[in-house]
């Protein structure tokens, strides 16, 4: 009986600082809260950015997980949103934005430890799906049905406009040297060269979705998407050349390495390894089969990936092996 | 006296109408001997259940619609290499057309690599595509081989249907609760016996071997152990009569007891088809404990017998002067057993009550065979000479030993044993307290962890992503509740708080589903794995997801979560089930209700609470029906307390053993702690009520003692040692249960003999002392 009872006294102690906590900390402003979750690092993960040493990911429920030891370890934050979150930017290491469902978009400005919704428009059913700043005050917030949305204030206030008469899903915008870059769906990309006040449409030969871009060297790029489709242009986008990759698994992330191998992970556990700037690729395949949405390297050389799994992380010898 | 008129009169009745009696017992013996031919194995699911516990009561609303849990697995695992060859393939589809000709089987739910229900599916530009995982033009050739493997990754069914390392494949089916073929209830114990006959020893080679796991499998092997019980209810009878002789040395007189012991079983088993009940695996232990008690009290009976024969009595007055010494204090410690059984009727569980009843009622007849119609035979025996000589000779064998244990009543002794007593009370307390509710092992609880259910079941385990223990929450909503976001927005966050809470493996529910649906209608981009707000959306996203999943129901108003626990220790299921009480305290959203629970987990779940409720009240209603009785008996507490003491610490010490032994308390078990006490008592009010009656004469407690050893200690130690080793063959049962219930009934056996030979006159000799000088 009595080990009966100090194991209760025992839970009824753990309950009450937990309980404590929460009320003091993170579950004052209400239900729509991010909660803290154990499996947070095993959630739907969606994308990664690197913020000095720091790594951030956003992903499903609103969660935020922030490593600073090179993905060992993740923290995950107190967010007020628990809308799935598509896209992350920080444009130094302590300002930040991330963007998802529902358009919410929100701003940090100490480092991701506390964070402000800034926008949300539940009624269009249209998300968000990455973002881009060029400085502090400018930047884009992109997603689907053409949605484009500009902020000069740094993110106090948004306009929306639309880049092109298309109305379509716009799914990854950076810049590569001066230019920005849109994939988008259709087998369409746009670039603007005059930070995005105008934009052009690219077209590769294909009419599938493009999911992601990769800037190599100088002018040279990777555009990837849809069932193992990837193009190559060394002129900005100009020309396109189509690079064979023996897969049909949507490509949705990459990564160009400190030794200049670059990697392509997608759907399926796919990794395309290339030692020759991206001009052929060798598949190789995660026996786990997980989809990746994001591949970075970090400070120590590792390869740190989110995705459906959660985080994962690699060296960069064994590429491919779990650590 | 008013007892010893009453007494004296039944005495009269009974043995001025020998004939009639004997004539009554013949009669009945051969009616109740004629209606065990009614009798029939009855070894329903729902008798198992809990039926009022709240979390049952989920299960029979919701069981028409999602009764369809009974399905059964076929894993077939090749010994080296993997799935891949046309030898592999060739059984696999000749498995899965057996299956399909299995009596009760769905077939329309039967799914191997082989059934067209197994589809892949893959984002292209203008949509999905889609098709059969072994395409209708398959060849067994590398090439065939070559487009299934890439078929099944694109399936997603890896894990499922296929083994994690591609080394088995699994055919699952559906049971039907009606056989379609002859509308008839299907008889799970055939179809177990045919999936031995037409699948495992069929399919079983050299490359290939076959797991079968599934709650029909289950049924089908208790009932294969169950047939051996019978066995192991030879061997104890076998072995107690043998000893028996030797106890008696004649063989009349061996014959007499167990015969009388055995007609108390026909009539128990007689009385189950008249009551309307069948008897099941666990019933078919109370046969064995109704003649162990028996012949406990038969030889008791013999006893007394021989010592007044001894003593120069005829046969007729021998019998008569046990029947006297006997009837009350034997009515005494049968009724307590009687109240010991109905105290289980507390375990609302049908199969529980049903043995409480015929358990109980089983006692009740060993009053009328034991009390009355054996002394009646004895009042025909006429033991000879050599007979007399032979008992002799064992008394004066037994004596050193009976001189030894009378040292118990002397103050010395008696001490050392009460601080002993003391001793052990503390390690019981210390131990004891850690006795765990519920099952604590891998596997199905009712086998062995080492059967071939539970290591096919480990194999299935080990290579598939498949848990074979679940609770299932069951979320009631509105209509079409599975297109509506805030609806299905609070299962899926529902579903993420119960998948972070420790012992849960992994959680299925309709909202994860349609998460990925929604996914695959775009593009299959992880971005768009999100529950859509828009309710037409939502519709293209759940309507894919067939009612047979057992993941909604006809009109989506109610969504089971699937919970897989990684074992179901009774610390994980409380733990789980804690999380979901709290979670709808304080998460409450319209429309949604979280129901408590069904799946096997769910059973245990509320087994447990239900066993965990009734483990105080059983032990206080025993006990306090034990202390009235002997109160009522004796009239003095300090004699109560000397029957009682020794009890008390045997139960204690019951739990300690379960807790060393890692066996739960569960449904098995709880009843063999009450029994325990029923047991013990007869020991403790034959033995107490003698010494009385030498200390009523005038004798010292030692000498007193020394008498009653050699004739009631005689018989005590006698039954204790014989009804330990009879009920120890149970342990090599297959049954864990049975096991279970041996190791526990053979301690009680041995440590209540203990108890009453060594602890009540150590106690005695303290408190009938100070009740002398008083």
């Amino acid at each position: 009986m009595k080990n009966y009872l100090s194991q209760y006294s025992f839970k009824l102690i753990i309950f009450l600082i937990f309980f404590v906590s929460c009320y003091s900390v993170s579950c004052a402003t209400g239900d729509e809260n991010s909660v803290i979750a154990p499996l947070a690092t095993h959630s739907l993960l969606l994308d990664m950015k690197r913020a000095e040493s720091a790594l951030i990911a956003v992903g499903e429920r609103g969660h935020i997980l922030i490593s600073e030891d090179n993905g060992n370890s993740w923290q995950q934050q107190q967010v007020p949103t628990r809308t799935t979150l598509t896209g992350v930017y920080f444009t130094d290491r302590l300002h930040g934005f991330a963007v998802g469902h529902d358009q919410v978009i929100l701003r940090t400005r100490n480092g991701g430890v506390s964070w402000e919704l800034l926008y949300e428009d539940i009624e269009a059913e249209t998300p968000l799906l990455d973002l881009y700043f060029l400085d502090q005050q400018h930047g884009f917030a992109i997603g689907a049905y053409g949605l484009f949305l500009e902020t000069f204030d740094a993110g106090n206030s948004w306009s929306k406009r639309f880049i092109s008469e298309d109305d379509l899903h716009l799914n990854k915008i950076l810049k590569i040297g001066n230019s920005l870059f849109i994939a988008a769906e259709a087998g369409l990309a746009y670039r603007s060269d005059d930070d995005g006040e105008n934009w052009i449409s690219l077209t590769p030969d294909y009419n599938g979705s493009f999911f992601g871009i990769l800037p190599m060297t100088g002018e040279r790029l990777l555009l990837y998407g849809l069932r193992g489709h990837l193009f190559r242009s060394e002129d900005a986008g100009e020309t396109w050349e189509q690079i064979e990759t023996v897969t049909e698994a949507s490509l949705t992330a990459g990564l160009r390495l400190n030794d200049g191998r670059i990697v392509i992970a997608g759907m399926a556990g796919v990794l395309l390894v290339s030692d020759d700037d991206g001009q052929s690729f060798e598949l190789q395949q995660d026996p786990e089969r997980r989809g990746y949405s994001s591949l970075l390297q970090s400070a120590d050389g590792a390869i740190v990936a989110v995705g459906d799994f959660g985080v994962a992380r690699f060296s960069q010898t064994s590429l491919l092996s779990d650590k | 006296m008013k007892l010893d008129i009453l007494i004296s009169s039944l005495e009269r009745v009974v043995f001025n109408n020998r004939r009639l009696f004997l004539g009554f017992f013949i009669l009945m013996t051969l009616l109740m001997a004629y209606s065990v031919t009614n009798l029939r194995i009855d070894a329903g699911f729902s008798k198992l259940l809990p039926l009022e516990h709240e979390y049952m009561q989920t299960y029979v609303e919701h069981q028409k619609e999602f009764g369809g849990a009974n399905r059964v697995l076929i894993a077939l695992m090749t010994k080296q290499g993997d799935i891949f060859t046309p030898e592999f393939f060739e059984t696999l589809q000749k498995a899965t057309d057996d299956v399909f000709f299995l009596p009760g089987v769905d077939r329309a739910q039967v799914t191997s690599l082989f059934t067209p229900n197994v589809r892949f599916t893959e984002v292209v530009e203008d949509g999905i595509a889609g098709g059969n995982v072994i395409p209708a033009d398959f060849e067994p050739t590398a090439e065939g081989l070559e487009i299934v493997r890439k078929n099944i990754l694109k399936a997603g069914i890896v894990g499922r249907l296929v083994a994690n390392d591609f080394s088995g494949a699994v055919i699952s089916a559906q049971l039907l609760e009606i056989d379609p073929s002859s509308g008839e209830k299907l008889d799970f114990i055939k179809v177990a016996d045919l999936l031995e006959e037409k699948i495992r020893d069929k399919y079983q080679s050299d490359e290939v071997s076959v797991h079968i796991i599934g709650f029909a499998k289950v049924i089908g092997d208790i009932a294969d152990g169950a047939k051996r019980v019978i066995l192991f209810f030879f061997v104890a009878f076998v072995i107690t009569s043998l000893l028996v002789f030797l106890y008696t040395r004649s063989y009349l007189l061996s014959l007499i007891p167990l015969s009388c012991s055995l007609i108390a079983v026909i009539w128990q088993l007689g009385l189950l088809p008249l009551l309307g009940y069948g008897i099941d695996p666990m019933g078919l232990l109370v046969p064995f404990l109704i003649f162990a008690i028996g012949v406990s009290h038969a030889v008791q009976m013999i006893t007394a017998n021989t010592a007044e024969v001894r003593a120069g009595a005829d046969r007729l007055s021998a019998a008569k002067a046990s029947f006297r010494q006997l009837l009350i204090p034997g009515f005494i410690a049968l009724a307590s057993d009687t109240i010991g059984f109905v105290t289980i009727y507390l375990i609302d569980i049908r199969v529980i009550q049903e043995m409480a009843v015929t358990a109980s009622l089983g006692v009740a007849v060993i009053i009328m065979t034991n009390l009355v119609l054996l002394p009646i035979l004895l009042s025909y025996v006429r033991t000879g000479n050599r007979y007399q000589r032979r008992v002799d000779q064992q008394i004066s064998l037994l004596r050193p030993f009976w001189r030894f244990f009378e040292q118990a009543a002397e103050p010395k002794p008696a001490m050392i044993i009460l601080t002993v007593a003391v001793i052990l009370f503390g390690f019981g307390l210390w131990k004891g307290s850690d006795v765990r509710i519920g099952d604590m092992h891998r596997g199905v609880p009712e086998l062995r962890s080492d059967s071939r259910y539970n290591l096919d079941s480990a194999v299935v385990t080990e290579h598939f992503s498949i848990g074979v223990d679940v609770i299932t929450v069951i979320v009631e909503t509105k209509a079409d509740g599975c297109v509506d976001f805030d609806i299905m927005t609070a299962i899926d966050r529902f579903t993420w708080h119960m998948n972070n809470v420790a012992g849960v493996q992994s959680v299925i529910t309709l909202p994860g589903i349609a998460k990925v649906i929604n996914s695959g209608w775009n593009e299959g981009s992880l971005k768009w794995r999100v529950l859509p707000r828009n309710q037409s959306t939502m519709v293209q996203a759940v309507g894919y997801v067939p009612t047979s999943s057992g993941l909604l129901n006809s009109d989506c108003s109610v969504m089971p979560v699937m919970i897989f626990t990684k074992d179901h220790k009774a610390e994980t299921i409380a733990k789980i089930v804690s999380e979901v009480k709290n979670y709808r305290e304080t998460t409450a959203t319209e429309n949604v209700k979280f129901r408590l629970a069904t799946g096997n987990v769910g059973v245990m779940a509320a087994t447990n609470e239900e066993v965990s409720a009734a483990q105080f009240p059983i032990l206080l209603y025993v006990f306090s029906a034990v202390i009235l009785l002997c109160f009522y008996e004796f009239r003095s507490v300090r004699s109560v307390l000397c029957i009682v003491i020794p009890l008390a610490l045997v139960s204690l010490l019951a739990y300690a053993l379960m807790s060393i032994f890692q066996i739960g308390l569960k449904v098995s078990t709880l009843p063999v702690v009450a029994l325990g006490v029923g047991v013990g008592v007869d020991y403790g009010i034959y033995i107490f009520s003698r010494l009385r009656s030498y200390l009523i004469q005038g004798q010292s407690l030692q000498q007193a003692y020394l008498h009653t050893l050699a004739i009631t200690g005689n018989g005590v130690v006698f039954t204790g040692v014989t009804l330990a080793i009879g009920v120890s063959t149970w342990i090599f049962s297959p049954l864990k249960f049975q096991a279970d219930m041996g190791i526990l009934l053979t301690f009680m056996f041995l440590v209540n003999m203990l108890g009453a030979i060594l602890l009540l006159p150590a106690l005695a000799c303290f408190l009938l002392k100070e009740e002398k000088k008083r």
